[in-house]
């Protein structure tokens, strides 16, 4: 099945997508690069093309992993399937 | 013919080019226009103008200087042209590029003027170009080439494909004996310990937090919630990058998954220590960083 979005490392909460018709509903294929695993998800929202999406539920003031690291925190809660962006996510550094 | 062999230009110094290049370079905005007149002149030349060289001081101006010569003495340089406003850093530029070997002339504006300055330049640079245009290239190792890696404009994709496809390369190329650079230092935030971890000594971790800090020290001083909407970029963000952290991360794929860098550089500082991956300190804007870099002598 085609390529949906990709999660860089099996500990990462958000992926990336490589589509550009990921709408709410849409059941999604994401493919973890670190494991070479299949995941299966859901879209809640729409999620362009190059865009992240939650892999699990993220709470507001968690840590989003992305390549296996910190890229930031949750400034809303985020449940799965959600798109994750400057609306829900804020660096941690300045 | 080795696996590996590539045709470069080898210059006087021994140095390995892959381009061959006759430069007209600008001491001073003020000669910007007289470099570009020479090279609208003579085809095949390439000035190379610039907003600096006045009324700079100490550190900031041997910075300079340092970026000219270091750019005049460039591989892919087979000669050089240096207009000044005035003879005397006129000559110091002359005098830097003269001791790879090649051939620099330098001319300066005042007492002569601008279209006399252009014309006796001119009469220069036709000299150099016809001497350049017949080089040959011949065989030159890996180990004699000298590459530097710079992002584009990012988004996501460049964490997925485009810096890990460098990173390869990097990777690839190291064990062959290939020189490399990276720098980038306001791009590594959030990825800091990591870029540290890749250091090949606890002396060169040391040397690369120590410019990481001096930076974020001076960010400190000046930040904003998101750096006036500049890190990441109003382009980042569109395609899909939401922190700085994140950018970072995608940012440091670009130096492979096991190469280490063996010396920290200062801005447009030449490697010194043989074959290796280099860190340069270096501001992220791209005009910034790869001027740097070539002033360093990547080729």
């Amino acid at each position: 099945m085609a390529t949906d979005f990709i999660v860089h490392d099996k500990a990462d909460t958000v992926g990336v997508a490589v589509v550009e018709d990921i709408a709410p509903g849409k059941e999604l294929t994401g493919w973890i690069m670190e494991t070479d695993e299949t995941i299966k998800l859901k879209a809640l929202d729409a999620v362009p093309l190059g865009h992240k999406i939650a892999l699990r539920d993220i709470k507001a003031g968690d840590t989003a992993l992305k390549y296996g690291h910190d890229v930031g925190r949750a400034v809303a809660d985020i449940g799965q399937g959600r798109h994750v962006h400057v609306h829900n996510l804020k660096t941690k550094r300045w | 013919m080795g696996r590996y062999d590539y045709y470069g230009y080898r210059r006087e110094n021994g140095r390995v080019g892959i381009r061959n290049h006759v430069v007209i370079l600008p001491l001073d905005d003020l000669s910007n226009a007289a470099c570009e007149a020479v090279a609208n002149n003579i085809k095949g030349t390439m000035a190379l103008p610039h907003p600096y060289g006045r009324l700079q001081f100490g550190e900031d101006l041997e910075l300079h200087f340092r970026t000219l010569i270091g750019t005049g003495s460039n591989p892919n340089v087979a000669a050089c042209v240096v207009i000044g406003i005035e003879p005397e850093w006129t000559n110091r530029v002359v005098e830097g590029v003269a001791k790879t070997g090649k051939p620099v002339a330098g001319f300066s504006i005042e007492r002569n003027g601008d279209i006399s300055t252009i014309a006796s330049a001119s009469r220069k640079a036709r000299e150099f170009v016809q001497w350049a245009s017949e080089k040959q290239r011949e065989l030159c190792s890996l180990k004699e080439l000298f590459i530097s890696v710079k992002c584009g404009e990012s988004d996501t994709t460049s964490g997925l494909a485009s810096c890990p496809t460098v990173g390869n390369l990097i990777d690839k190329l190291d064990p062959l004996g290939a020189t490399t650079c990276f720098g980038e230092t306001s791009e590594l935030t959030g990825a800091e310990v990591v870029c540290a971890s890749r250091a090949a000594s606890p002396a060169v971790k040391d040397k690369f937090m120590k410019v990481f800090n001096a930076y974020q020290e001076v960010i400190e001083r000046h930040k904003t919630s998101d750096l006036s909407d500049s890190q990441p970029t109003k382009g980042n963000l569109e395609g899909g990058l939401t922190t700085i952290e994140e950018k970072a991360f995608g940012n440091l794929a670009k130096i492979g998954r096991k190469t280490k860098y063996i010396d920290v550089l200062n801005p447009a500082e030449a490697p010194a220590k043989g074959p290796g991956l280099y860190y340069m300190d270096t501001s992220s804007a791209a005009a910034e960083c790869i001027t740097l870099q070539a002033a360093a002598r990547a080729t």
